[in-house]
């Protein structure tokens, strides 16, 4: 049965085909030319010592095995637990940022008198969000209460002025909870904008005609919510899913990301750093591939349920 | 989920919460307008005010002195992010929307293997591959040119990955052989059947390039003065410690600008496009 199968392919090389190739020659250039020469970089360079060759320039590498995964995973006090750590919030982070993001796009989706401005101010977060104004994003709740203008508006730092609370008549821990419970949320908003668009976008596409249908059958809004809306848009919360992840182990702000280039670019560790960064994409690739599997189970749970 | 029988309390209940979420995405933003509009004295202030009681431009004044006196004319640094920001985004979308088209539409052998490859290239952000790519560049040519900067944006492969999904809700196999039929080449479905009913994809993909883009900061690719970025000289203008705040503050709102307003634009693009899609299976 295989052999005229194999036989067919190959004589069909159909214009289609030919036009599939052609689409995707840009991309299939620059993954041979640049990516795929990058990670093979990447790999040699974690499995060698190299050495920066004077005059003419370059570098040779002298192969040293694993030792330098050894390293990262035996020896290296932190970074285990970074990793550890990373994975620990992610856990958490993601499902809070899907389950917030389906509600924000819900109410969205209905009518009400300024939505087109609420959808907007709802995306601000993922069209501005470098430098000061990243900064601002991710702390002003703390700089509101805690530590003043001075620190955001440099970038640094700098001296805290929590002393000032101390003036405050107001108990430290009340406030403390407070800004933890604040700063927490404001995490979780500044990551749910694309997800939020994405998911309304889905939202919009279920026909009215399917919710009136149901409430004639006597569907009340919480059936409908499970029956017909989520069942309609779990292609697009694996999608969220997929994206939230990436975003969280592609941030460049986290603490493993900041050792990591610490070791490459400040301490020159630059095999070291190869490893923990392989070490560290396989991770991220493993629960990519979980994250995305769990998502369509649970999706294919709540279709059948 | 739109107009069911729901409690009245139940429905100021969810504009509370939408007008608290929204408080949180909106005030970053207005607390730097404001800070720049702010006198010294009043940037200092602790608790901080939101809206400055002394308004003054003199933030801004200070910032456009600073652009006069840059070493290379600033038009050169403007100059360099909109070439990159356009050709990088243009090149992005376009290539990135025909191999979507071309992966999810045209069953060629092998597209399989090429997507997963795609996907996989999505985990990779800069510092992994900094190192690699440096070498990479040497060895192409590309150090010290913005093609440094450009060439890598071009194969970004989040817009592909978001414009192939929305490709396979909205656009069905039937719409393009009916196309096919009347004689359409592959590139004519594409560009007339296609492109126009993923409007919103590539508004999103535009969207996300500009923003990138428009902030790119020059690495250790780039060393001539005259081929940095205007976020490198923003971000020089502003560095100068803390006497330099309320002009950080200018220079944040102006680099804003930009995104905001393609953003506005597109927005306005994606939710028409939205409201008007018919095409449903």
């Amino acid at each position: 049965m295989n052999k005229p199968k194999r036989k067919r392919k190959k004589h069909a090389m159909t214009r289609r085909d030919r036009a599939g190739y052609l689409f995707t020659l840009p991309f299939i250039l620059g993954l041979l030319l640049i990516f795929l020469p990058c990670l093979v970089n990447l790999f040699c360079f974690s499995f060698s010592e190299i050495q920066v060759l004077t005059g003419g320039g370059g570098y040779a590498l002298n192969f040293t095995g694993i030792s330098y995964y050894r390293k990262a995973l035996l020896e290296d006090p932190k970074f285990n637990r970074m990793l550890v750590e990373l994975l620990s919030s992610t856990l958490v982070q993601t499902p809070v940022i899907l389950i917030f993001s389906l509600l924000v796009a819900s109410i969205l989706n209905q009518k009400f008198r300024g939505r087109t401005l609420a959808r907007m101010i709802f995306f601000i977060p993922v069209v501005v969000s470098t430098g000061v104004i990243a900064y601002v994003q991710n702390n002003w709740v703390s700089i509101m209460t805690v530590s003043g203008m001075g620190n955001a508006l440099t970038g640094g730092e700098g001296a805290g002025l929590q002393e000032l609370l101390s003036q405050v008549d107001v108990g430290q821990g009340l406030i403390s909870v407070v800004v933890t419970a604040a700063s927490g949320l404001n995490k979780i908003i500044r990551s749910a904008g694309m997800q939020i668009f994405v998911l309304l976008a889905a939202l919009q596409e279920i026909p009215d005609s399917m919710y009136e249908a149901a409430k004639v059958e006597g569907c009340s809004a919480w059936e409908c919510f499970w029956k017909i809306t989520i069942p309609s848009v779990v292609p697009q919360i694996i999608i969220c899913g997929v994206y939230t992840l990436i975003s969280i182990f592609t941030a460049t702000d986290t603490p493993i990301y900041e050792y990591i280039s610490t070791q490459e670019f400040v301490n020159n560790q630059l095999s070291f750093a190869a490893a923990m960064n392989v070490l560290y994409l396989m991770v991220v690739g493993f629960c990519i591939l979980i994250g995305a599997g769990v998502i369509k189970l649970a999706g294919r749970n709540g279709r059948r349920g | 989920m739109k107009r069911l029988n729901r409690s009245k309390g139940g429905t100021v209940l969810l504009f509370l919460f939408i007008l608290v979420m929204g408080f949180f995405c909106a005030f970053p933003m207005i607390l730097i307008i404001g800070n720049s509009l702010k006198g010294v004295t009043e940037l200092w202030k602790f608790p901080p005010t939101v809206f400055p009681k002394n308004p003054t431009l003199k933030n801004y004044r200070d910032m456009f002195q600073a652009m006069a006196g840059t070493l290379v004319p600033f038009s050169r640094y403007l100059m360099n992010t909109v070439v990159i920001t356009v050709v990088g985004t243009l090149g992005n979308v376009i290539f990135g929307s025909m191999a979507a088209y071309a992966l999810c539409k045209l069953r060629f052998p092998g597209r399989n293997r090429i997507f997963s490859l795609i996907v996989k290239a999505l985990m990779f952000n800069a510092t992994v591959t900094a190192i690699p790519s440096y070498i990479i560049m040497s060895n192409l040519g590309m150090v010290d040119s913005l093609w440094a900067i450009i060439l890598p944006a071009l194969g970004s492969t989040l817009s592909l990955y978001l414009i192939k999904q929305f490709m396979e809700q909205s656009i069905p196999d039937s719409l393009l052989e009916a196309a096919r039929l009347d004689g359409a080449s592959e590139w004519g479905v594409f560009w007339r059947i296609v492109m126009p009913n993923v409007k919103p994809a590539w508004c999103t993909a535009i969207l996300l390039s500009v923003q990138a883009l428009w902030n790119s900061s020059p690495n250790v690719l780039i060393y001539s003065e005259e081929k940095k970025t205007m976020s490198y000289v923003m971000g020089q203008i502003s560095a100068s410690g803390l006497s330099r705040a309320g002009v950080s503050a200018a220079v944040t709102v102006l680099m804003m600008s930009v995104p905001i307003l393609v953003f506005i634009f597109s927005q306005n693009q994606v939710l028409k496009t939205m409201a008007a899609s018919g095409m449903k299976e």
